[in-house]
């Protein structure tokens, strides 16, 4: 009896890894594994331009024929994700890859950054024959605030404009008025 | 000072406003242009005046051709358009300086407008803006701006269209007065008759863009009276009229109102005509009858004007 | 150009069609605008030099907007109120006409450039941006006001009213605006990158980020430049064939 509680303990739980689509997917993507080389990380004020480059390797024992590569951007602070095509002209281009058994490839996706902000990019390499994707680890992507806008002089030019603009045009038209 | 020659005027859309106009006005005539609604008179006078180039013929205003030399006939003539409009934020003088500036644009001449405004008699509103002048006042201003570049001619599309009486007789007065101290030469479009027959001394009666009648209006009055009407009023009306018929037997005899009127036969010249007078008045004092009254009866420009009108619609039967 | 008209068309603009009032309502906007940046969490988040870009776009579309209105009923106005007739009378020349009206459109924008100098010198205060700000704004600005002016001067003498006058330039501005927020797959299209590479609209928003974002040197946008001073002069030389088109109404 003692034995078969932790035996019917490691049924469910084989159970569960092998039959959760999750879990089993997680298994089978082990076979294909990507990973962002270089930059490490950037953290730049006001604008970085550079080239992201990962290494795609092919860890099953067939050949990946019909593998594309793309870049992701995740914006940390303000919780969005966006169009790539406005972090560099073409860093929207996916790249399309085969892969023998054990071959590795490198990507180099070259990308132009002027937002301000805490981002993550990552590299997702999909295979259209397995409907299968893998991701890299995420790029943490630092963009610093080079100056920042002055809200005190903000705030005075604002009250004080449309009252100047008010006063001018109310003693205008009075100075009309008075002529004729 | 006004000549034209075979001027038609057809638009793109194919019709034709004008047709063959030729027209002839006098240095300091009050000219009346004539003619029913869509008869050309616009198209006419927007041709004088230069806005629309004629499809054919030629204008001559003061000897100079007006589409070869438009802005020169523009520094000469004067123009009252028919729906005059105005900048009614505009005081009088502002609206008068402005055009003074456009025509002379190297010096405004500040006595002269104050003189329009004293002519037009505006000078006590002359710092009112337009807008809240009334139709004849409008149309006042209107003449003193067309008056602005001291015109040797000035046109009027039917300057006194919607005034009440006053203001119609304020305008003729003001262009009779234009006219007869500064020999300024006026082409009038009206559909007021009456203005036409008071103001002017010669007419052009045009239909359907044709030229009708063209002339003096006595000419014109004489062209179409088909019958001599002598007009009389004598001490005794009812004894007079009962012895021209039965004592002198004249059969068109009859009495209207205070008058008594006599038709003399259509056969009748000048002479046949005097006679006629001769032999009422001399049955009239044989009789102790005096004579208070003797004229004869003219047509009006109305009745000048239908004549025309309707022997242009025979002819164009005809044709 | 005749100085009268000049004067008559900037008073007329300013007082009577509410040109000044127009400036005052630019002004509260912007104003209101510059608040809700400063002072929003949202608004904090971006950098100086989005907010000083955005600023730029919104200050040149409210003056080319008021000075496409003024422009556009300039001419539909004359014949709407039947004074075309007493101004084709005068000596004055058609161009001549057309130019004192256009000019007085562009002045009216000009001052309204000016009304939102101030902004742009408070937005970009500290960054050392608001020299090219300025520029982008005066110049950039200036030559899509010139354009766009002419296109609504033109399109009144065109046309039989005000309200087709200022409709069709309105238009015409928000065609070419389109481009300029064209997104992913349409933007990077054959018709996209054309339409892109020739629109004056999208040059001129596009040329701002290397400007004022990157710092780049002036000499680098000129390629952003040539459109907008190629659209300026087709919009100039449409107006000069327009002005020898001046009309009654209904004369056409």
């Amino acid at each position: 009896m003692k034995k078969k509680i932790p035996t019917l303990l490691l049924l469910i739980l084989l159970l569960t890894v092998f039959t959760v689509p999750a879990f089993a997917a997680s298994n089978d993507t082990q076979a294909l594994d990507v990973r962002i080389t270089s930059p490490t990380a950037v953290e730049m004020k006001p604008i970085y331009a550079g080239d992201i480059t990962a290494e795609v390797t092919n860890n099953s024992s067939g050949t990946l024929n019909h593998l594309n590569c793309f870049l992701s951007v995740f914006d940390v602070d303000r919780g969005l994700s966006y169009n790539v095509d406005e972090f560099g002209e073409k860093a929207y281009v996916a790249y399309p890859l085969s892969l023998a058994p054990g071959e590795t490839a490198t990507v180099t996706i070259p990308v132009k950054v002027n937002y301000v902000g805490n981002f993550r990019f990552t590299v997702t390499v999909l295979d259209l024959d397995s409907e299968r994707s893998c991701i890299s680890q995420p790029l943490t992507v630092h963009m610093l605030t080079a100056s920042e806008l002055n809200k005190t002089v903000a705030t005075i030019v604002a009250v004080i404009m449309p009252i100047l603009c008010l006063s001018a045009t109310l003693v205008l038209f009075r100075k009309r008025k008075i002529k004729s | 000072m006004i000549e034209t020659s075979g001027v038609s005027k057809t638009y793109h859309n194919g019709f034709t406003a004008v047709r063959e106009l030729n027209l002839h006005v006098n240095e300091g005539d009050i000219f009346g242009f004539l003619g029913p609604n869509g008869a050309g008179k616009t198209t006419t006078i927007r041709m004088l005046d230069g806005l629309l180039a004629p499809t054919t013929g030629t204008i001559r205003i003061a000897g100079m051709d007006v589409t070869a030399q438009s802005t020169e006939v523009k520094k000469i003539i004067g123009v009252v358009p028919e729906s005059h409009g105005y900048y009614y934020w505009m005081t009088a003088r502002e609206y008068l300086q402005y055009f003074d500036a456009l025509f002379h644009p190297e010096k405004s001449d500040s006595k002269y407008i104050d003189l329009l405004l004293e002519r037009v008699g505006l000078a006590d509103k002359h710092n009112v803006s337009v807008g809240q002048f009334s139709r004849g006042m409008k149309q006042r201003l209107g003449i003193a701006k067309a008056l602005i570049n001291h015109p040797k001619i000035i046109f009027l599309d039917e300057p006194t269209l919607g005034l009440d009486p006053k203001g119609q007789k304020e305008i003729q007065d003001l262009l009779r007065g234009l006219n007869e101290n500064e020999g300024l030469t006026i082409f009038i479009t009206s559909h007021m008759l009456k203005d036409i027959e008071v103001l002017c001394n010669r007419v052009c009666i045009i239909k359907d863009g044709l030229m009708i009648e063209q002339g003096s209006i006595r000419e014109l009055q004489d062209r179409y009276m088909d019958t001599y009407t002598i007009l009389l009023q004598s001490s005794d009306n009812l004894r007079a009229v009962k012895l021209l018929k039965d004592a002198e037997h004249l059969p068109q005899v009859s009495l209207c109102e205070e008058r008594i009127e006599i038709t003399c036969p259509s056969h009748l010249n000048a002479e046949g005509i005097l006679a006629v007078k001769h032999r009422v008045a001399t049955a009239l004092f044989s009789e102790g009858l005096d004579i208070l009254e003797l004229s004869h009866k003219s047509l009006s420009m109305e009745d000048v004007f239908f004549k025309a009108i309707e022997r242009g619609e025979k002819k164009a039967v005809s044709a | 150009m005749n100085k009268a008209m000049l004067k008559k068309e900037l008073n007329e603009s300013m007082f009577e069609s509410k040109g000044l009032w127009m400036m005052v309502a630019v002004s509260v906007i912007l104003s209101a605008l510059l608040i809700v940046v400063a002072n929003i969490k949202e608004g904090a988040a971006m950098a100086q030099s989005d907010i000083l870009q955005y600023a730029i776009k919104a200050v040149m579309f409210m003056t080319i907007m008021v000075s496409m209105v003024l422009g556009g009923s300039c001419f539909v106005s004359e014949r709407e109120g039947h004074t075309m007739e007493s101004l084709l009378l005068t000596p004055v020349s058609k161009f001549s006409l057309t130019l004192s009206k256009y000019t007085s459109a562009v002045i009216l924008g000009a001052i309204l450039y000016l009304v939102s100098v101030p902004y742009i010198i408070a937005i970009s205060y500290g960054s050392g941006l608001a020299v090219r700000a300025l520029l982008i704004c005066l110049l950039n600005g200036g030559l899509l006001l010139l354009a766009f002016s002419a296109i609504a001067v033109s399109f009144s003498i065109l046309t039989d009213s005000s309200k087709t006058a200022i409709l069709v330039s309105g238009l015409l501005l928000v065609v070419l605006m389109f481009p300029a927020f064209a997104q992913g797959i349409l933007k990077q299209s054959l018709i996209g990158r054309t339409f892109l590479a020739m629109d004056p609209l999208a040059n001129c928003f596009t040329l701002m980020t290397p400007l004022l974002s990157e710092v780049a040197s002036i000499g680098t946008v000129t390629q952003y430049i040539w459109p907008q001073v190629i659209f300026a002069a087709l919009s100039i030389a449409l107006l000069v064939w327009s002005s020898k088109r001046i009309s009654l109404k209904g004369e056409k």
